[in-house]
């Protein structure tokens, strides 16, 4: 079987893949942009919207974790055709395959020569261009167990347009504004009742 | 959010409006300008600038406004928002659809105070000359904005409302409807809020009814704020009196109106007794 048709044949299943198990198969792969450490550590209870700045460099973490009784013993990751990986962080344990698809960019990454034990998690780190459209891509991963079974996942990020200028947000640069705009009034209100008791003081002096 | 307007331009809008605002405080607060042409005729008593039922349509409004707006923007940002309901521990995340609920309930309310508006100003009291701008307007509103331009103190008498009391409604009136418009298509065709985030684009169609509708979201909001910024000015507090209590005095009337702003009212009055 050619690449590109593995490809084509990996993302059919992956598409289907929510609808065969009965529940979307979301959180077991999942992405960390913005990742800057060693290991991803998520607060139980935490709300986690993966987003990306667009046309920027961000470096994602890859969280794997490993729910089945088996050991993972290779993980795949596609990157969307509008993203251009730039490197890979070396893990001394696990061997790297990059394998490029028809266009001759490297667009699939392949861990395997460890092992991820049950319950155990793993990350991974990847740096990527990001593309030039605001929308939600998919990144379709694959998790291999030691009995060569294999579970889809299509962990996903929102690319966005920057919500920052000179370091400051927008929200608070709005925001910040209009309490300004509102103050100034009462500012004014306060400054003419001093004045205003100041010149009855004097009066009555 | 993803698939909505872009921070810059719907926190640009209120920021660039306030910048406005802090402008035209810092040309008018030290001058207070007023008019300088001599008022020409008599005011015994003071007059009804609002009758209870605008008053009671105006309040109301601003509660059903704020309802609109508190979950519109959790809706549109729900990070910038995370702050205000950890604080008040009530959940956001994956409660979409609770806001949605109360979005709507105060939209809801909203529509039927407008409609009561509509049918008290322009129905019983044949208000709708008085609220539609015309060139007079337009005019009046070039002298004013030369006079911010110039920090001059001389400014023209104004009728009840002046022009840009006048183009604040009616940009309020085209905001409103095309809220409803996109409201109601996203309500109907477009629920983003009951799909997962990564496929809220895929319900969106072409034409994007949630970039419309955060446009004029946020420039409904952008207006308000410049409402109450005039509401809060020390030159205003009189009228701003008068929505509480309804009257406006002698003094104030000479100060900045015609004669003849109050005709309408005084007519209404008449036919009232």
């Amino acid at each position: 079987m050619r690449r590109n048709e593995a490809i084509t044949l990996l993302s059919f299943f992956a598409l289907i893949s929510p609808y065969l198990m009965g529940s979307p198969a979301y959180g077991l792969i999942d992405l960390f942009p913005g990742f800057e450490g060693d290991q991803i550590e998520v607060e139980e209870g935490e709300f986690h919207t993966p987003s990306s700045i667009l046309n920027s460099r961000d470096s994602y973490g890859i969280l794997v974790k490993n729910e089945r009784d088996l050991d993972t013993v290779e993980v795949q990751v596609i990157l969307p055709e509008e993203f251009q990986l730039l490197s890979v962080r070396e893990e001394p344990e696990w061997e790297l395959f990059l394998l490029p698809d028809n266009t001759g960019r490297e667009r699939i990454i392949i861990w395997n020569g460890s092992t991820i034990k049950p319950g155990a998690e793993e990350t991974f780190v990847i740096t990527i261009q990001n593309p030039t459209n605001v929308f939600v891509y998919h990144f379709i991963s694959v998790q291999i167990y030691a009995n060569g079974e294999s579970d889809v996942w299509r962990p996903w990020v929102q690319v966005i347009p920057s919500n920052q200028i000179g370091g400051l947000e927008f929200v608070t640069l709005g925001v910040g504004a209009v309490v300004v705009a509102l103050a100034l009034p009462l500012v004014e209100s306060l400054l003419g009742a001093v004045r205003k008791k100041g010149e009855r003081r004097g009066n009555s002096l | 959010m993803p698939h909505g307007l872009p921070e810059i331009l719907s926190y640009g809008i209120l920021f660039v409006f306030s910048l406005g605002l802090v402008f035209h405080w810092s040309r008018r607060a030290f001058r207070h300008p007023l008019p300088t042409e001599a008022f020409r005729g008599d005011v015994e008593n003071g007059k009804t600038m609002f009758d209870k039922v605008q008053r009671l349509f105006h309040w109301s409004t601003t509660l059903a406004y704020i309802l609109v707006v508190v979950t519109g923007v959790a809706l549109y940002d729900p990070v910038a928002f995370e702050p205000i309901t950890n604080a008040l521990a009530i959940p956001l995340h994956g409660s979409f659809p609770s806001y949605v609920f109360w979005h709507i309930v105060g939209s809801a309310a909203l529509a039927i105070l407008i409609a009561i508006h509509i049918v008290w100003d322009v129905g019983k009291l044949k208000g709708f000359r008085l609220m539609w701008p015309v060139k007079a307007d337009i005019r009046e509103q070039i002298i004013r904005a030369k006079g911010l331009l110039s920090g001059s103190r001389d400014i023209p008498r104004t009728n009840k409302y002046d022009n840009f009391m006048k183009f604040f409604h009616l940009t309020l009136t085209i905001a409103f409807m095309a809220l409803a418009a996109t409201g109601i298509y996203q309500l109907l065709f477009a629920a983003w809020w009951t799909v997962p985030i990564e496929l809220h684009f895929e319900v969106e169609p072409f034409w994007r009814p949630t970039i419309i509708h955060d446009l004029f979201g946020f420039t409904l909001i952008a207006l308000v704020i410049g409402h109450t910024y005039f509401a809060l000015l020390p030159v205003n507090r009189p009228i701003l009196g008068a929505m509480v209590k309804g009257h406006l005095s002698p003094d104030e009337i000479k100060k900045r109106y015609k004669p003849e702003a109050f005709t309408k009212k005084v007519e209404s009055e008449r036919q009232e007794a």
